[in-house]
């Protein structure tokens, strides 16, 4: 414990050292940063943080990729997943992007989050800053009703909404995903606050809200149940049989589909990435990014993602650096929106 | 059913079966006894162990770290004022009081007695609504949660009598606490003060660890450093724990209670067996014909405490095999595991082959327990010893475990930082006559009455707390613990005028 806190206080000052290197190096705001890996990174252990407690789909995903990691790796140095859940999921990014630009610390996230923490002024992160290493999996969101609810697709909820003004939705807090989506889909809502998608499908079930929206993969067992029934699909349509879900989501239109906004899918649904600290060298990266290529296209981990219902969707460096601020661009777009919501 | 049950039963026992639960029970009863990761956490980090398992072995070691934790959380609740997990937090109320009176034994075999009992009566509530199982669990919306988080708060009039307002100020402090966090509307962070350690509130393991082992390891190092927990010492004849166990027995009203507390509560998903204990320990102490006698080592309040936090899995069992839908954070572990197991979660598991498993969870749910009691029955007696070990010695190494363990919970240095402050809030709240319980019970159920609230209002209106059956039924139940007792005592006094008699 003593040895990593010392390692960790200087792996610090050598941050504040390269920080200021890329700061005087690229004040343009592109996060792409020179330094040299002559010491032959890695040479000691990486730490992996889940922003989230044990147990959830992040945290899955990251102890199933470690010891893949760190096959891949150079020198074969041990990838140690540790959770730092809090604030949902802000108070480990917090922490990594705080924390020494050296690739001695990566997170597993998602961009829509802090894009939607950025807006709302309760971080102090800036999403576009993070170096992407790639992204591991990607989960459309789901709208769905109760099975026993009377719309039998989504132009019938909102001839439902125009009459009685609104819709009961049933969510975990403000989101982009919900506010945007249901703002493109003309949907007026009111908001019925749960601690968690479990609580808000029991709510759907019982009829007391109408609607609500999760990632799909989150809602599947309940859609493959008979309980809820999905009405659109916010993000892209499973295209293999073997991704999860693939058999539930045919013939479920897409939020594209349904309000002809192309791509507003795509910033909206859940890509989990990994990431480093801003200011993190390229070369850094590139060692990373590789490793994590070829670790999530290893047949091994492949076989036991498959055995849990998982599918790697990889796509490297540059391509994750590009969802990212795709996500920044477009859920800017409903900046006002959200942050009307979030005070209402 | 029966051959359901016994087919399930060979099928967890077929070797390793036993062998696995037994490491799983250990394990359970191990994070039980220290501070901080309860059963939940433990069933989580344990989760990976099972990958390599056969189904049905998975779900009898889960299910066995996730269940006994709480034995072993009595143990440290009653003996050193630690609750090893929160829902033991109700159980050190009396139990330390009897332990410093030398009736530590007593304690612990009413404890475990009642564990059992609320054991076996949980699982047999399950079994019997089982056919029924996606009615009970839809039967309760948001009112009814309401309802069951007030009449907990009404609780604290019960167990702070005699001093109102004291207790009415602890309590407005928890309910401060307790509003820390998410916003129950739009789930905005809300006095938090730009932190965001503070966003998922004040946790509760932190704050009992402190309010009780904290507060009291301070007097016990600080005031009498050579003397040890026990204060008083029978000369006559030392407590036993068969005594606990005629206790339990004798009072079977209160056991019976708890156990549909403990079953109710455990059904609704979110709530768990915290709530359970404390609404179970409140109830008891207003059915007591003794109240005065709670918090002072009544017997009772150790049962009703450890008879609720145990029945409470057998109806956190409900919303998981209904909808898949996890009752609680144990419920949720053990479903990431079924699921990475192949196995569906969910309605379908009631339907065809899937019924095996349901056995096999029903099953594991019950036999863990009972091996994890009689291991308690077995080291107890020896536990007790601990409390004959001078303060100087015993405080400072239960101060150490006690926050290594608040720390190892989240890797949170902050929460141990909480626990620490509220170690001296513990500590001055004890001196000067402030209501711990009624901090606690506050702190507990402050979020629970407010979300249920903002829910109901933004789904039914205010309708929805008068129209609904089981919420009236609540209402009721509340309104009479408030004003049942002086509504008796008039309706007596008129009806003596009436008859010509004197009142009495």
């Amino acid at each position: 414990m003593r040895r990593t806190r010392m390692s960790l206080a200087l792996a610090s000052a050598l941050a504040l050292a390269l920080g200021t290197q890329a700061a005087a190096q690229s004040p343009a705001g592109s996060p792409a940063v020179d330094g040299d890996c002559e010491g032959g990174y890695p040479t000691r252990d990486i730490t992996l943080v889940v922003p989230y407690s044990p147990g959830g789909g992040f945290d899955t995903w990251a102890r199933l990729i470690a010891p893949f990691l760190t096959r891949h790796l150079p020198n074969q140095v041990n990838v140690l997943v540790e959770n730092r859940s809090g604030a949902g999921g802000l108070v480990g990014v917090t922490e990594v992007y705080g924390a020494a630009a050296d690739g001695s610390t990566i997170v597993i996230t998602e961009p829509g989050i802090l894009v939607t923490s950025a807006i709302a002024g309760t971080t102090i992160i800036d999403p576009a800053q993070l170096r992407a290493i790639g992204r591991v999996a990607v989960s459309p969101e789901a709208i769905v009703v109760a099975a026993g609810a009377p719309w039998q697709d989504i132009a019938a909820v909102q001839e439902h909404a125009a009459t009685t003004g609104f819709v009961r939705m049933a969510n975990g807090g403000i989101a982009a995903v919900n506010v945007v989506s249901f703002d493109a889909l003309g949907l007026n809502w009111e908001g019925v606050f749960h601690e968690g998608s479990s609580e808000s499908i029991l709510s759907l079930i019982r009829g007391d809200t109408d609607i609500s929206i999760f990632t799909y993969t989150s809602l599947l067992d309940n859609i493959k149940a008979g309980d809820v029934r999905m009405l659109v699909l916010v993000g892209t349509q499973p295209t293999s049989p073997e991704q999860p879900g693939f058999e539930e989501a045919q013939g479920v239109p897409t939020l594209d589909e349904v309000t002809g906004q192309e791509g507003l899918g795509a910033a909206l649904e859940q890509h989990r990435i990994i990431a480093a600290p801003p200011g993190t060298p390229d070369c850094v990266v590139d060692i990373l990014s590789d490793a994590l290529m070829a670790s999530l296209t290893d047949p091994e981990l492949v076989a036991q993602a498959r055995a849990a219902d998982l599918l790697p969707v990889p796509v490297d460096a540059a391509g994750t650096q590009a969802i990212i601020e795709n996500t920044v661009t477009t859920l800017n777009e409903y900046a006002d929106l959200i942050r009307e919501k979030l005070s209402e | 059913m029966i051959d359901g049950l016994i087919a399930a039963t060979i099928e967890l026992m077929a070797w390793p079966g036993p062998a696995i639960m037994l490491v799983g029970v250990l394990a359970g009863l191990l994070v039980g006894v220290l501070p901080g990761v309860g059963g939940a956490g433990a069933t989580a980090l344990l989760l990976p162990v099972t990958y390599a398992m056969e189904p049905v072995h998975a779900i009898g070691f889960l299910m066995a770290v996730g269940t006994s934790s709480g034995l072993g959380g009595q143990i440290t609740s009653i003996l050193v004022n630690i609750p090893g997990d929160p829902p033991n937090a109700a159980t050190t109320l009396d139990g330390y009081p009897m332990t410093r009176q030398g009736r530590a034994a007593e304690a612990l075999g009413a404890a475990t007695a009642g564990s059992v009992v609320g054991a076996v009566l949980g699982v047999v509530l399950l079994l019997a609504v089982l056919p029924i199982t996606r009615e009970i669990v839809l039967a309760f919306s948001y009112p009814e949660f309401f309802m069951i988080a007030l009449s907990g708060l009404v609780m604290i009039a019960a167990l702070t009598r005699g001093n109102t307002f004291k207790g009415l100020l602890s309590a407005g402090v928890g309910l401060l606490i307790a509003f820390i966090g998410l916003d129950p509307i739009n789930g905005a962070p809300r006095f938090t003060f730009g932190q965001l350690y503070l966003w998922d509130g004040i946790d509760l393991t932190p704050a009992l660890v402190g309010l009780f082992a904290g507060a009291e390891m301070l007097a016990l190092y600080q005031f009498r450093g050579d003397a040890s927990i026990v204060q008083v010492e029978d000369g006559a004849r030392r407590s036993r724990q068969l005594d606990g166990v005629v206790a339990t027995v004798r009072a079977w009203r209160t056991v019976v209670m708890s156990s549909l507390i403990g079953f109710v509560v455990g059904v609704i998903p979110g709530i768990g067996g915290t709530v359970a204990s404390f609404l179970s320990y409140g109830r008891a102490a207003r059915m007591s014909d003794h109240p005065e006698r709670f918090g002072k080592g009544a017997v009772e309040g150790v049962i009703a405490s450890e008879t609720a936090n145990d029945a409470d899995k057998g109806g956190a069992l409900l919303p998981t095999i209904a909808f898949g839908i996890p009752g609680g954070t144990m419920m949720a572990v053990l479903m990431v595991g079924l699921i990475l197991h192949g196995v569906p979660v969910g309605p379908s598991l009631m339907r065809g082959d899937n019924l095996t498993i349901v056995y096999a969870l029903v099953v594991a749910l019950l036999l863990p327990r009972m091996v994890a009691a009689l291991i308690v029955l077995a080291v107890g007696g020896r536990a007790v010893a601990l409390t004959r070990i001078p303060g100087s010695i015993l405080a400072p190494i239960i101060s150490v475990v006690a926050i290594v363990g608040v720390y190892a919970v989240r890797n949170s240095m902050l929460d141990v930082v909480v626990a620490l402050v509220f170690s001296y809030v513990g500590y001055a709240m004890q001196r000067h006559g402030f209501s711990r319980v009624a901090l606690i019970i506050a702190l507990v159920l402050g979020a629970l009455v407010e979300r249920s609230y903002h829910q109901t209002m933004a789904t039914f209106g205010p309708a929805g707390f008068i129209s609904r059956p089981i919420a009236v039924a609540l209402l009721v139940l509340i309104l009479l613990t408030l004003f049942g007792g002086p509504l008796l005592r008039l309706v007596r006094r008129i009806k003596a005028r009436d008859y010509g008699g004197t009142p009495a």
